[in-house]
């Protein structure tokens, strides 16, 4: 295990099927791939091509049909409900696409909600960082309602970078916003990689999005179509355009990171 | 639009489950009053044509007549009439109905029994199972449920003692069994049939119900003719047909069950009225949830009359559904009922149960209405939805109330109905305090819309510091403020009415118990006829009766008073031992200190006030100190019982007053009277404790069947919760997944939803708590007022409130068990994509 030392999140032989028999429906046909730390992944596909059903069980929010998910290098597919919900509350942060707030509780009290749940203590410096560079200082007493679609999900990425999580999912985070509000966002999720050694892993099917990223993983038909270094919009559109051309029984174009 | 309704009714069937299980809880509790009231006039009138199927007339004395005739003194008019009637050519036979309760001694059991006459064979109606009929006045038949209850066989030898005093018992052997048909109306008693010479003697009290007359070939009505001009003349009868007898005694007992069916109704009521606030807030709730639903209809041409009709459609399929499983829970709870009154503890006995399909429908139709109208205001908020609404997301909706308009109406309602509440319960009396209740409790559930919330508010900021998941309920208990009202105003009434029983019930308990106490401070006094008094070894056994906590003995004695200027008079003396006194009565007795004489300022006769009496009695003279006490017994004086011995040469102990446990019932007091009076033949037993445990049996019995009664409007409240706990479950599913995602444990979420329901159930309980005290401090100065003299104060019963606090918690607790699980199972993933 001495080379996952340097992954945040990785997944081995990860099969994910729904239903048995021959209606079984294959959501992730044996993905293996890794997502060293301190990078900004995107995973993109077409509809159907099982990025979400991999960030789930990435994030240990669903279970696995076979195969093995490490976060930090703990093997989260042997934990118990208890254990990887303590997990997901230390090591793991999350940006919907929407609903991504409790909307009883104020800007401020949805940022430290995990740490809440944790009973952990809230670091005074860090809470004060991340809201200078979110900007959201005169927003920390906000019900979500009173905020826009954009700062909403700007407390969503607060509340995801507060406890220091080893990796931050995002599930289609611009999926709901205007395009403005979507780049502040993308700066924001680039801004916490490059600048606060965060690694992020993004689901999205936008190319602007995915163009923000270190890395591409394209994905098809629950498998992995290829990979993306260093993507552009147009390097991105040109490979999604390949991946969607590819045949499932074609060997894969990736190499093991 | 019927396939909207019924894909609507399909997804929607789960949460419909547990109002419908309000509105058949309450059609239940409507169909089985109904039914047992029909079922009681049917076995009346069968067993009372059974009682004259061989008679063709009946002579039956008027009720008063029963009611002021004492079989001591009173001459009987209908073993008087009795001759004539027999001379009467037309007459076959006739006989007088005798009845005497006893009590019934079998080895070491001990019950309460009747003793009938064994009538003329032209007349008897009692069949029998075995055996023969008695031929002297030591045999008796007993009716076959009695027989196996009692284990008996034929031969066996019982002994019975007159209810009223329980002495002189005598032995009869059982050489019949009669079947169970003759057990008769109204009483599941033992009955023992009896040559009426047995009856003849009175210490048995007996009670002549009627004569049976049998006729030799003639038309009932003629023989009416014939037996009233015989009997004419003799006053407080009636001669009638066994037909015409029949309806009139039924009516008579059906009458007294009419009463006790609307009571029962009058809780049907209340429970009505809880199921109804519970449909109507499941509707209110389930159109909140399919607004984008409504709007969208609305947006493909569906008119507002569609969708009312679409919410009045589910509420109708729902009220018919329910009400017919209501009905059916009625009739088993019936049956249950009867079956369980045709025990041998009872005393009831209910014949076949009689269902009638006019009042079925009744309660079908009852809990279809209630249903329907429950549903109109929430049909009609759906029709406000516009279609413009399933364009946007649409934010938690809100519940818009008209707020100004009800604040108005409630604070008006309550102001009135306040101050005619006050009004009725210092000056008018009942009938107004009554009224003023009711509107004041409207006006009560109308603000209560407007203040829960705000006090569910403060109640969850108490606790929103101990953990986020508290935190989190405090915020979703107030989120939907008219949702949580409306559950809790359910639970409010429920609870206010418990209180105002209980806190009624053991105020009027209390101040009899002290009245009782006032008059008659000792609970049990010994006193014999023997004038030697007790002997020493008489007192120690008496007083070591288990059951006696403390004991006093009273010595007494002649005494002659005289002073400067006052002639020598004679009074009876009283000797008593100031702290054995003190401790056996239950308030201040009149006790001397030493060297005191006590009497009552009526017998001064000269004598004044805290100046020296010279007493003399038989053994000597002594100076005492006279104190006045308007308390003490007129006619007589106390002295202390050293003080007596001093002057009086041999006192006699005239009483031994006994103090018994406070818990003590009826049974115990009874068992220790009968102790003491198997000590002597010439003991006799008074005291306060047979009066107190007899009041405080029946209201005892009274708060037990009115609880009884009120826990079906607290059960369908609680299901109340638990709806809305499911339905709100159901609307924070995303929510739900966020946090589990965020890192809530499973646990930590049931523990949310069991914070936020007890804060509901906490706050209308504490609420209904209040409410019901101040209800009861109402009814009971109304009923001081309206009983003239009868002077009642509220006593709280703490431990009882304290009961209900933690009881309502419970429950509501447990309401969000079902939802809980609910929240859950679904994993995170599932939650937030909706699935």
């Amino acid at each position: 295990m001495s080379e996952s030392q340097r992954f945040a999140a990785s997944a081995v032989e990860l099969r994910k099927s729904y239903g048995a028999g021959d209606s079984a429906v294959h959501a992730l046909a044996g993905v293996t791939v890794a997502f060293p730390r301190g990078e900004f992944a995107a995973v993109m596909g077409p509809s159907g091509s099982g990025k979400s059903t991999l960030m789930q069980c990435l994030a240990g929010l669903d279970s696995v049909s076979s195969g093995q998910v490490y976060i930090d290098d703990v093997r989260i597919t042997a934990l118990s409900d208890r254990a990887l919900t303590k997990l997901r509350r230390d090591r793991v942060g999350f940006v919907f696409q929407s609903f991504n707030l409790v909307p009883t509780l104020t800007a401020r009290q949805n940022m430290l909600l995990p740490l809440s749940l944790a009973r952990h203590r809230v670091d005074r410096a860090w809470l004060d960082q991340v809201v200078q560079t979110l900007g959201l200082a005169d927003r920390l007493k906000h019900r979500p309602h009173e905020l826009s679609g954009g700062q909403q999900q700007r407390v969503a990425v607060a509340r995801a970078l507060l406890s220091r999580p080893a990796v931050i999912f995002a599930d289609e985070p611009t999926g709901n916003l205007d395009s403005a509000a979507g780049t502040e966002v993308l700066t924001l999720l680039r801004q916490a990689v490059s600048q606060l050694g965060q690694t992020v892993i993004m689901v999205t099917h936008d190319p602007v999005a995915a163009s923000y990223a270190d890395r591409v993983v394209m994905l098809a038909d629950g498998e992995l179509a290829g990979e993306l270094a260093n993507p552009t919009v147009e390097s991105v559109l040109s490979a999604l355009a390949q991946a969607s051309a590819a045949s499932p029984v074609q060997p894969a174009t990736s190499s093991r990171p | 639009m019927n396939i909207v309704l019924l894909a609507g009714l399909r997804t929607s069937l789960a949460r419909l489950v547990a109002t419908g299980l309000a509105v058949a809880l309450s059609v239940g509790f409507v169909v089985a009053t109904l039914t047992l009231s029909t079922t009681f006039t049917r076995t009346t009138e069968q067993t009372l044509t059974a009682n004259m199927s061989h008679a063709d007339v009946r002579i039956t004395p008027t009720v008063a007549m029963v009611a002021t005739s004492d079989p001591r003194t009173s001459t009987d008019v209908l073993t008087d009439v009795l001759p004539r009637v027999l001379a009467l050519d037309q007459v076959a036979g006739a006989d007088v109905e005798r009845l005497a309760l006893v009590e019934l001694r079998s080895g070491s059991t001990r019950s309460a029994a009747q003793v009938a006459t064994v009538l003329d064979e032209s007349v008897r109606w009692q069949q029998l199972s075995a055996g023969v009929w008695p031929a002297t006045v030591a045999e008796a038949t007993l009716d076959q449920t009695a027989v196996s209850a009692l284990g008996l066989t034929l031969g066996d030898i019982l002994s019975i003692a007159p209810a009223s005093t329980g002495v002189g018992a005598i032995n009869v052997t059982i050489v019949g069994i009669t079947s169970p048909d003759s057990a008769g109306v109204g009483t599941g008693a033992p009955t023992l049939l009896m040559l009426p010479a047995v009856l003849d003697n009175p210490v048995y009290f007996p009670v002549s119900t009627g004569v049976l007359v049998a006729g030799d070939n003639i038309a009932a009505a003629d023989l009416v003719g014939a037996v009233s001009a015989a009997v004419a003349g003799s006053p407080g009868i009636v001669v009638q047909t066994a037909a015409q007898a029949v309806d009139y005694q039924t009516g008579e007992l059906s009458g007294s069950g009419t009463i006790l069916t609307s009571i029962l109704l009058a809780f049907a009521a209340v429970a009505l009225f809880v199921a109804s606030m519970v449909i109507s807030n499941t509707f209110q709730v389930l159109v909140a949830q399919r607004t984008r639903e409504f709007a969208l209809l609305r947006c493909i041409g569906a008119s507002t009359a569609q969708v009312r009709g679409l919410i009045l459609g589910e509420a109708f399929v729902l009220g018919a559904v329910a009400s017919a499983a209501g009905v059916a829970l009625g009739i088993v709870g019936a049956g249950a009922l009867a079956a369980l009154s045709r025990t041998d503890s009872s005393t009831l006995h209910l014949g076949e149960l009689v269902t009638d399909p006019l009042q079925l429908a009744l309660g079908m139709a009852i809990g279809m209405s209630l249903t329907l109208l429950s549903a109109l205001s929430p049909a009609h908020r759906a029709t406000r939805v516009r279609p413009v609404a399933a364009l946007r997301a649409v934010e938690a909706p809100r519940t818009a109330t008209s707020f100004v308009l009800r604040a108005i109406v409630a604070a008006a309602l309550i102001a009135v109905g306040g101050y005619t509440l006050v009004g009725g319960a210092t000056r008018s009396g009942l009938g107004l305090a009554v009224a003023a209740g009711v509107i004041s409790f409207v006006g009560v559930l109308l603000a209560s819309t407007l203040l829960i919330p705000w006090i569910v508010r403060v109640a969850g900021l108490l606790i929103a510091w101990t953990s986020v998941p508290a935190r989190l309920a405090s915020l979703n208990a107030s989120r939907n403020p008219g949702r949580t009202a409306s559950t809790a105003a359910a639970l409010l009434v429920g609870v206010t009415l418990v209180t105002m029983m209980v806190v009624g019930v053991t105020s009027v308990r209390t101040s009899v118990n002290d009245k009782i106490d006032e008059k008659r401070p000792v609970d049990l006094t010994v006193q014999t006829d023997d004038p030697a008094g007790f002997t020493a070894t008489m007192v120690g056994q008496i007083a070591a009766l288990p059951g006696v906590e403390e004991s006093a003995v009273i010595t007494a004695g002649r005494l002659g008073l005289s002073a400067d200027g006052v002639a020598e008079f004679q009074l009876p003396a009283r000797g008593v031992v100031p702290e054995e006194a003190r401790a056996v009565a239950r308030s201040a007795p009149t006790v001397a200190a030493a060297g005191e004489i006590v009497l009552n300022p009526s017998n001064a006769r000269g004598l004044t006030d805290g100046t020296g009496v010279t007493v003399r009695g038989s053994g000597g003279e002594r100076m005492l100190t006279a104190r006045f006490d308007p308390a003490a017994q007129p006619g007589q004086v106390v002295v202390t019982a050293e003080d007596l011995l001093v002057v009086v040469a041999s006192p006699t102990t005239t009483q031994v007053q006994l103090r018994l446990s406070d818990t003590a019932s009826g049974a115990e007091v009874q068992l220790i009277s009968s102790g003491i009076m198997s000590l002597g033949e010439d003991l006799v037993v008074g005291g306060g404790a047979p009066e107190r445990t007899y009041y405080a049996q029946i209201l005892d019995v009274m708060l037990l069947i009115v609880l009884a009664l009120l826990t079906i409007a607290v059960v369908i409240a609680v299901v109340g919760v638990a709806n809305t706990l499911a339905l709100s479950v159901l609307e924070r599913r995303r929510e739900s997944g966020l946090l589990r995602a965020l890192g809530l444990t499973r646990g930590q979420l049931r523990g949310m939803l069991a914070v936020e329901a007890a804060l509901i159930a906490l706050v209308a309980a504490g609420c209904g708590v209040v409410l019901g005290i101040v209800y009861a401090w109402a009814g009971l100065s109304a009923v001081a007022l309206q009983a003239n003299k009868l002077s009642l104060s509220v006593h709280l019963p703490w431990d009882q409130l304290g009961i209900i606090l933690g009881g309502t918690l419970v429950a509501g607790v447990l309401a969000s068990v079902i939802p809980a699980r609910q929240a859950t199972r679904k994993s995170p993933v599932n939650a937030l994509s909706g699935r």
